[in-house]
């Protein structure tokens, strides 16, 4: 009965939200940033993969040329999925800020023009309002997800003549759903901030350290504080330790790994690169494991996700609900 | 003269009152106590970390013990997250500083009131730039002076003269990177009409130096530079990407930043970091960040001439 008396409400809400994105250019721009960062990154790993192939050709006919043995030499595997690693990275960085953009617009163009109190002077809560911006948000962030899998699908398959399995498909499937919950935390965030704070340059500019601190800072100081990453090439892996004995000797440091696996995990960025890199093989031991063995492993990860997602959007509903909505110039 | 004097003075007085600017340098400057911190106890650890696996080798009956890869620190290394949060949280302060230093006027309509007045429009530019300088100036000498004083709590080599000469000179380019920024900043709040959008494009030109330029100059993944080590990647030799390279490599201030920055540090794999190599090395880069600077206040300075404050409106 709620539903069949409010939807009509919340859809128009989210299809207004849909026509005043599109006639953005803010999200326009950053839109087209994000699919040719996608494609330069598509194009960057193919290159370099092409190097690796032509290194290890060279290598092997100058040992074979020498007369050496080349037996030791491992020819690199081509794993396609493996080349989206930096669209991966970019959709958690220019990603996450095109989900900010949305988010803070989406409020800041209500407090900014006035118009609340008219709209609440009609038969609409708050609560469908904001219900409705958030469905707005949710269908232009999956068109996003789904404008970035159809460009790499595109991509691998008429310019790098490669063609996708049934799973390869899947597993991309499977990083687009992660994707886009990951991009909507962002955007049911921002619209969090924006609705909290009175100033409007300050709303966004909040959004942005928060950003920078859990997309960029608090995974690189789990990466510096990783010991196998201070050294080029691993440090056990210069000591010729393997990584079962390498984990064997880092359960002698509980207190510092603890500190150093849980400053990584207050980072949501984190966990979305932890499961879609697991999913798509970008981290080699996923490599060639089912789909069923690749979830069942990520299953802390992807409760993160979900944790850190269902935080934002109830916290800013329940903001957007009791807040007065206006800038402070304009109260 | 009298007047960019005035006009510096009060802005240096107008960004030291404002909350959010505080706020991003707190959080810059507590990162800057952190990361030596962060260093110190990495680097002790990865030396505890070496004895366990050489006992560890002992009782498995392994002989041939390999030496440390990790036996030389250089004494600035604990340095060396600074460059990252540099990169990442002084660049996002130098644009806040900039987008408020015009927009704050712009929105409450002091501008309108200061052209009223008998001013030269190139004076108040050169005002607000000046009162930017000192302001980054003031966060920066903060940032190294808690920098060098957290080194005294730390059980690591003390500094030679050397050392200090190259942490004034890795200082006084970090103020120049973050300038810039500034400058971007100051900018874009001066030729567009809209507020969110003298923050978005800043921070989407921020994206492209200190990612997507590297990555094509590189051929590295995008957050290569926040790895503590730096692989110095052979650049793919490839046609097109050589090209591509050939235009990217000299607008990528990001990499060049990172790269010198390290090389001063010592924390690089290049074997001379001696000052006077490494200025033989980079002027060209260090030439691109200063014209990188001089190009944007004159962009800002020709915007600024076509500015007409009677009926300036800025929109969300």
């Amino acid at each position: 009965m709620w539903l069949k008396n409010n939807m009509y409400k919340i859809i128009t809400v989210a299809r207004k939200e849909c026509t005043d994105a599109l006639n953005n250019r803010v999200f326009i721009v950053f839109l087209a940033f994000l699919i040719l960062l996608t494609s330069i990154s598509l194009y960057v790993g193919a290159v370099n993969f092409h190097v690796k192939v032509a290194l290890f050709d060279k290598t092997y006919r100058l040992l074979i040329a020498s007369g050496q043995s080349a037996a030791d030499l491992v020819r690199p595997e081509f794993y396609p999925l493996q080349l989206l690693r930096a669209t991966i990275e970019y959709l958690e960085i220019i990603g996450a800020v095109l989900a900010i953009s949305l988010g803070y617009l989406s409020i800041a163009k209500e407090k900014g023009s006035n118009t609340l109190p008219l709209i609440f002077s009609r038969p609409i809560s708050k609560r469908n309002f904001y219900i409705g911006k958030l469905l707005g948000g949710s269908a232009m962030l999956g068109a996003v997800t789904l404008l970035v899998c159809a460009t790499i699908m595109l991509l691998l398959s008429v310019v790098g003549n490669v063609s996708l399995s049934g799973i390869e498909l899947y597993k991309i499937f499977l990083s687009g759903i992660a994707t886009f919950i990951y991009l909507l935390t962002f955007f049911a965030f921002a619209t969090l901030s924006t609705t909290l704070i009175k100033n409007s340059s300050n709303a966004l500019i909040v959004s942005f350290v928060v950003w920078l601190l859990f997309v960029l800072i608090v995974p690189q100081i789990g990466d510096t504080m990783d010991t196998d990453n201070q050294v080029p090439g691993g440090f056990f892996n210069a000591i010729h330790i393997n990584q079962v004995d390498s984990h064997i000797i880092l359960k002698q440091f509980p207190v510092y790994e603890t500190i150093r696996t849980g400053t990584e995990d207050i980072s949501i960025t984190k966990h979305y690169e932890r499961l879609t890199f697991a999913l798509l093989g970008i981290k080699d031991s996923y490599n060639g494991k089912s789909i069923f063995y690749i979830v069942n492993d990520k299953l802390v990860d992807i409760y993160w996700l979900l944790l850190a997602f269902g935080a934002c959007t109830t916290w800013s509903l329940v903001a957007f609900t009791r807040s007065k909505l206006l800038w402070k110039r304009n109260e | 003269m009298k007047a960019l004097t005035i006009i510096a003075f009060s802005e240096i007085q107008s960004l030291f009152r404002e909350k959010i600017i505080y706020s991003i340098a707190s959080v810059f400057i507590f990162m800057a106590i952190l990361s030596s911190y962060i260093t110190w106890a990495t680097y002790s650890t990865v030396g505890t970390v070496y004895s366990s696996s050489i006992a560890f080798m002992h009782q498995h009956g392994i002989i041939e013990i390999p030496t440390n890869p990790f036996h030389q620190i250089p004494t600035l290394a604990t340095f060396d997250n600074l460059i990252v949060y540099i990169t990442l949280i002084g660049t996002l302060l130098a644009i806040v500083v900039g987008h408020r230093s015009m927009m704050r006027e712009r929105i409450s309509g002091i501008l309108q009131l200061v052209f009223s007045r008998p001013i030269l429009k190139r004076d108040v530019l050169l005002g607000k730039v000046l009162g930017l300088a000192i302001v980054l100036l003031s966060v920066v000498i903060l940032t190294a002076f808690v920098s060098i004083v957290s080194l005294w709590f730390l059980p690591l080599q003390l500094l030679t003269t050397t050392d200090v000469a190259h942490l004034l000179f890795f200082f006084s380019l970090s103020f120049l990177y973050m300038f810039f920024f500034a400058l971007i900043g100051l900018l874009l709040s001066i030729a567009t009409k809209s507020e969110s959008l003298a923050l978005f494009i800043p921070i989407l030109i921020w994206v492209g130096i200190t990612f997507v330029l590297p990555e094509l100059s590189t051929g590295q993944s995008p957050t290569a530079l926040l790895n503590p080590v730096t692989l110095l990647q052979v650049p793919p030799a490839e046609g097109l990407f050589q090209q591509i390279q050939f235009v990217v490599t000299p607008m990528s201030l990001g990499w060049h930043y990172t790269t010198i920055s390290g090389e001063v540090l010592g924390s690089s794999l290049t074997a001379d970091h001696s000052l006077k190599q490494i200025l033989a090395d980079h002027w060209v880069h260090i030439i691109t960040f200063i014209s990188g600077i001089v190009f944007t206040v004159l962009f800002s300075s020709k915007y600024l001439e076509a500015f007409n404050p009677q009926g300036d409106v800025v929109k969300e």
